[in-house]
């Protein structure tokens, strides 16, 4: 049975794809980025455009490849994204 | 609860305080699960952060109209001529009425918004509601909100009951036994009623709640507000 996922754990889960997967400052391209976070291709770049947008995640260029890396706000959020849900959890609720 | 705060009036300070503590906690939760939402923009602690804020409004307004009343007939009892007193006594019957149902009602809308956060889908009749509003009095008014505050607040306690059978994690636990033990003590105090004069059910009632309490904020203490460096996070 497939697990329902919210929008917002959506969004930590390609947060955390592109922190655990840039190696270096290369970032994670798109096509990682989906695998990892297991969304189609229109819903990640639409969410790594709004990600982008709100500054938790950087654009750079690499060998004329877009790649994406997690800004100093999207770490911090990611942090604050798993305390927080330790926190619901306790209540027996998920983020 | 109307009737026992006339019953039980000795237990009224004790009760008083013993809501003064679950106000606090309440506040706290608030606080953290308020943070929560402005750093990760998650509807479950929007959710949370709602309860919680009708949750501290009702424990708090219970403990005023507990406490408030002990301090005034302690300062006035000697300066009061008779037909004064009966008269405020008139006036203190109407205004604890009135709180405790204020306070009743923000308890049902926290305890209702908690178990909505676990999928709870509840449906209101307005019309019914108006048909129905000429017919109650103020203490069956009162007896309606408990009851269903009961209802919801037991539920709240199954759920996560079940959240802890799944994961087994101790936070989740003490959460589970924070709210079955609220859940006993509202339980044990409607038997003190049904038995007037019978004031260990009452003790305990205030000792259950009070563990309840405790147990509720074991896990919240381990979370302190979050400072992070951004806030207002909009995705």
């Amino acid at each position: 049975m497939s697990v329902y996922r919210s929008q917002v754990k959506i969004v930590a889960d390609v947060l955390s794809s592109i922190n655990d997967g840039s190696e270096g400052q290369s970032g994670l391209g798109i096509t990682r980025i989906i695998q990892k976070a297991n969304l189609s291709y229109g819903r990640a770049t639409k969410i790594v455009t709004r990600l982008v947008d709100s500054g938790l995640v950087e654009q750079i260029t690499v060998d004329n490849n877009q790649r994406y890396v997690l800004s100093h706000k999207g770490i911090e959020y990611l942090r604050s994204h798993s305390d927080f849900a330790d926190f619901a959890e306790s209540f027996g609720m998920k983020l | 609860m109307l009737g026992s705060y006339f019953l039980f009036s000795e237990y009224k300070l004790i009760e008083g305080l013993l809501y003064l503590i679950g106000s606090f906690i309440g506040y706290r939760v608030m606080r953290i699960s308020r943070e929560g939402y402005r750093n990760t923009r998650s509807p479950t602690l929007l959710r949370l952060t709602i309860s919680f804020i009708a949750l501290t409004i009702g424990f708090f307004l219970t403990a005023f109209t507990y406490i408030f009343p002990v301090f005034y007939e302690l300062t006035f009892q000697s300066d009061l001529i008779f037909s004064f007193r009966i008269e405020f006594l008139g006036i203190s019957i109407a205004l604890t009425s009135l709180f405790f149902i204020i306070a009743a009602s923000f308890e049902l809308l926290g305890y209702f918004i908690l178990a909505l956060g676990h999928g709870i889908k509840s449906y209101q009749k307005a019309s019914a509601v108006s048909v129905a509003y000429g017919f109650l009095t103020t203490v069956s008014v009162l007896s309606i909100l408990k009851s269903i505050s009961f209802v919801f607040l037991l539920y709240g306690s199954f759920e996560t009951l079940l959240s802890y059978l799944e994961s087994k994690k101790r936070p989740i636990l003490y959460m589970f036994l924070g709210f079955a033990a609220l859940s006993a003590g509202e339980f044990i105090r409607w038997l003190a009623l049904f038995y007037s004069g019978l004031s260990p059910l009452m003790i305990s009632s205030i000792l259950v709640k009070l563990i309840g309490f405790v147990m509720l904020y074991t896990p919240v203490s381990s979370f302190n507000t979050y400072k992070g460096e951004q806030s207002n996070v909009s995705i």
